[in-house]
């Protein structure tokens, strides 16, 4: 592994949250290359704010974090308050693990974002806690622990000068934990980089610890302690009793307690990471987003089936009520049938089916989006993207875009297929002796010009369409990526995005049809 | 988004839900593509026109076939070249009840074709719905005529225009003209005295002549399957009424009766009966007047001997020629024939119907339906 001799320098660093309150006043201190540092402190005093700050996620300016100070590393200079620090690749607490790829994408898309592909022994290193993880399998099917070691080995394959561990040993067994601690040394040592690991439970991680840095929330200032899990446990026994009475409570244990992953004995058998991991273009990423969406945008069996079911009735209630319930519907079906097949086609076609099928759609894919962009909103999933450098905007949002619009026009053409097999069957139905050509020639005289050129108006059609998806989907995406706290917040945007998305459908086919009539 | 354990899972979901994906897309698809009209099918049949020179080229003329029990039944189109041939294709080439219906009929869609389609029964049972109304119309128009309140409203304005209308019929030039021919026909030394004479006894007869045309052409007005006659009985009695008059005047009698008895007073007399009523149908005034009098609340007892018949016969036709039931199947010739009707465009229809169907119809009516002749084959 390539040792890079890092140190990272903080120096005046001040914090102030948006609500004007300060999180941390002057801290100054140093992490030399090869250094594991501790930041220990209560429950919400701000460690992660700091983590967060170092891997360029903090929110700063107008009505955002207000931060002062400078960073140095690598020989570079950074005014804090200014610009923003992608020193350090952050360990999420809650992982942050991509849960739409499996665990070997999670660390492909990592590695191929990295800048410049990880060397062979970075690669093994950030692997070796992984045996007992099989590559293919999906996020949603690993265990904590092995979601935990995922992270990390992420984090690491990302590369960047600094790493930040933001409560790495959380839901760990005690095990599990010591290795990870001494991954993390070894890691450090062997790149040369300055680690910073904000932890909770200390006694896990502190005799690999270099230094332990105290997060004051009296002084709001870091100050530096004995490497002393005594005098440590004091320090914040005193900090909880005049914090929060809440901050005393021991915090709960994850699940992964009651079922300790296992590292593999070494040597039982060859770690199949390594290999697996390779390199890919972002080309290749783009197209894997595409794909996905498409699936679950477009294609998946139920929403074909709810599309189909929805021309379905369409064109049976269109061509059923349209002859049975006009004026005078049972009399003068026979007189104006010509006519009234005309009538049905032209709406049916131009107006009924573009509509129920857009609605549909949109109702059905506004309430994925938002969900899927307010999990990963959630569980810091763009954070994390973003803190990994991989570019969530061309990837998630342009997928899920282009996908409405080419989906939605995928629909339709699909839906007015059945909805016109479904019309034709319906009047068949009412008028028995017909021939079905006599239903073809006339329900299509306004839509299908010499039995196969699309009439003008269906261009109008295409458009109302493609862009009632187009900003449904927009509006889908903008509810969704909004700050979201609970699993409650992810319910709401569902609904407030189908009801944006179903009221702009309407919008657009409203106007667009009123203007081309 | 979906967990499946494999690369192919995590993209895509299961590959049976990937099968069914695929399969119902399809199957979509060919549900759509089953719906789309044949696209420029080839004619079955051709036929041509025993005088091509009398049809306009026409594309997309609908054609029927008549089943055994006369209804018909839309079979396909044909087109109608300019070189008088007509290619027929038919929806079902394979149609069995093609085998005894290849005769074709080229009619224009209005409302005989209904009436030359309808059986006997129907046409006989419209018939005396018909006779029922002009029957009717006629007692009804009698009652009115006799009504204080027409009498007192409206046949002094009526008389008016009639005296206008009379008068303007006299000099309409064909009546100048049928009138010289008349006075030519008599002696020379005569023509002065007669011609004055016979003017104030046909302008006292013309009058009468009026309403009791009116009342003898009522009823036929509403008779649309047949060609459009006035009936003349009653300028034949007014006729025999100038003659008694002019007996009675001894004018110059052997010489007067000569010319009445002559081709040129009737012709006179024909022509100048059918001016009058020319003349009536154009006048503008005369509509506002019947706008008023059809309007008038009060007239309406008087016309209860027509309102029966008339709403008999407003829900017998429609059912009898258009097939309006609400039950119904579709009645496509009817359609057709009521779109023509509508929109004042009736176009050219054909039917094919068996040889013995298509003398039925041409011994009923010669003159409208053209029949068809085989083409060569296409």
């Amino acid at each position: 592994m390539t040792a890079t001799s890092t140190t990272l320098d903080i120096a005046g660093l001040t914090i102030h949250r948006p609500s004007g309150a300060l999180l941390v006043r002057d801290a100054t201190f140093t992490i030399g290359p090869s250094e594991v540092v501790l930041l220990v402190g209560p429950s919400g005093c701000g460690k992660s704010t700091i983590v967060k700050l170092l891997g360029g996620l903090l929110d700063t300016g107008r009505e955002g974090w207000t931060v002062a100070g400078r960073l140095g590393c690598g020989g570079r200079s950074i005014d804090l308050g200014q610009e923003r620090s992608h020193v350090g690749g952050i360990v999420f607490q809650d992982h942050a693990l991509f849960n739409d790829l499996s665990a070997l994408e999670n660390l492909r898309i990592a590695a191929d974002h990295a800048g410049v592909p990880p060397d062979p022994e970075l690669v093994s290193g950030a692997t070796a806690l992984l045996g007992d993880i099989e590559p293919r399998k999906t996020i949603a099917s690993c265990s904590g622990g092995q979601r935990q070691r995922l992270a990390i080995a992420r984090t690491l394959l990302a590369d960047r000068p600094v790493l930040l561990f933001d409560e790495p040993n959380s839901g760990l067994d005690v095990n599990m934990a010591r290795r990870l601690g001494e991954l993390i040394r070894d890691l450090c040592r062997s790149m040369g980089k300055p680690a910073l690991v904000v932890a909770h439970h200390v006694k896990d991680l502190l005799p690999v610890a270099d230094r332990v840095l105290l997060f004051d929330t009296r002084s709001r200032r870091l100050v530096e302690v004995p490497r002393d899990a005594e005098i440590i446990e004091a320090e914040l026994l005193k900090l909880d009793a005049d914090g929060s009475a809440a901050a005393t409570a021991p915090l709960p244990q994850a699940a992964e307690a009651a079922a300790p992953a296992r590292a593999p004995a070494p040597g039982a058998r060859r770690n199949p990471w390594p290999a697996a991991i390779g390199h890919r273009s972002k080309f290749y990423w783009f197209g894997r987003y595409m794909a996905e969406y498409f699936w679950e945008l477009c294609v998946s069996p139920l929403m074909l089936v709810y599309m189909g079911a929805g021309a379905l009735i369409m064109g049976f209630v269109s061509m059923w009520f349209g002859f049975h319930y006009n004026s005078f519907g049972g009399y003068l079906k026979s007189l104006l049938h010509d006519e009234t097949l005309v009538g049905l086609g032209l709406v049916q076609g131009t107006v009924a089916v573009p509509l129920i099928s857009s609605i549909l759609f949109v109702a059905r894919n506004n309430a994925i989006i938002a969900a899927d962009i307010g999990n990963r909103v959630l569980s810091s999933q763009f954070k994390a993207m973003e803190n990994l450098r991989i570019e969530a905007r061309t990837y998630i949002f342009s997928a899920i875009l282009i996908n409405m619009v080419v989906g939605a026009l995928m629909l339709l053409v699909l839906s007015l297929g059945v909805a016109s097999w479904s019309s034709m069957q319906t009047w068949h139905l009412q008028f028995p002796q017909q021939n079905f050509e006599l239903w073809r020639g006339q329900f299509f005289q306004k839509l299908i010009l010499d039995g196969y050129r699309p009439a003008p108006s269906m261009g109008w059609v295409l458009l109302k369409v493609a862009l009632s998806a187009a900003l449904a989907g927009a509006a889908a995406i903008v509810i969704g990526g909004g700050r979201k706290e609970s699993v409650l917040e992810i319910n709401s945007a569902i609904a407030r995005s189908i009801i944006v998305g179903v009221t702009l459908t309407l919008l657009v086919h409203a106007v667009i049809s009123v203007l081309t009539l | 988004m979906r967990s499946v354990n494999t690369k192919f899972g995590v993209m895509f979901g299961r590959p049976a839900a990937m099968a069914a994906s695929i399969g119902l897309s399809v199957l979509f698809l060919a549900a759509g593509w089953a719906t789309l009209p044949t696209r420029n099918p080839p004619a079955t049949w051709v036929y041509r026109l025993p005088d091509p020179g009398a049809a306009a080229a026409a594309d997309a003329i609908p054609v029927f076939i008549m089943r055994p029990d006369r209804s018909t039944l839309r079979a396909g189109q044909a087109n109608i070249k300019a070189d008088g041939h007509i290619d027929v294709t038919l929806y079902d080439p394979s149609d069995p009840r093609l085998i005894e219906g290849s005769e074709g009929l080229l009619f224009n869609a209005d409302l005989r074709v209904l009436w030359l389609m309808a059986s006997e029964e129907e046409r006989a049972q419209l018939q005396r719905g018909l006779e029922k109304l002009g029957r009717g119309l006629r007692d009804a128009l009698d009652a009115v005529l006799r009504s204080p309140e027409f009498n007192e409203d409206y046949r002094g304005a009526l008389t008016e225009i009639g005296r206008e209308t009379i008068e303007a019929a006299w000099r309409d030039p064909r009546t100048k003209a049928a009138y010289e021919e008349l006075l030519r026909s008599a002696e020379p030394v005569l023509r002065e005295a007669v011609g004055r004479d016979l003017k104030a006894i046909v302008m006292k007869r013309a009058e009468p002549l009026l309403w009791e045309m009116v009342s003898a052409n009522v009823g036929s007005l509403f008779s649309v399957f047949h060609a459009h006659q006035w009936d003349l009985t009653p300028v034949e009695q007014a006729l025999d009424a100038i003659q008694r008059d002019v007996r009675e005047r001894a004018l110059i009698e052997k010489t007067a009766q000569r010319i009445l008895d002559s081709w040129q007073a009737k012709d006179f007399l024909r022509t100048f009966a059918g001016n009058v009523v020319d003349a009536v149908a154009r006048d503008t005034r005369l509509k506002d007047v019947l706008a008023r009098l059809l309007t008038d609340q009060r007239l309406g007892p008087y016309l209860s001997a027509a309102s029966q018949p008339a709403g008999e016969l407003a829900r017998m036709t429609p059912q009898v020629l258009f097939g309006v039931h609400p039950q119904t199947d579709l009645n496509a010739l009817a359609a057709y024939t009521f779109r023509g009707f509508v929109t004042g465009r009736p176009g050219p229809l054909i039917i094919l119907m068996s040889a013995q169907r298509r003398e039925e119809i041409l011994a009923l009516d010669r003159q409208s339906p053209r029949p068809l002749l085989h083409g060569a084959q296409p």
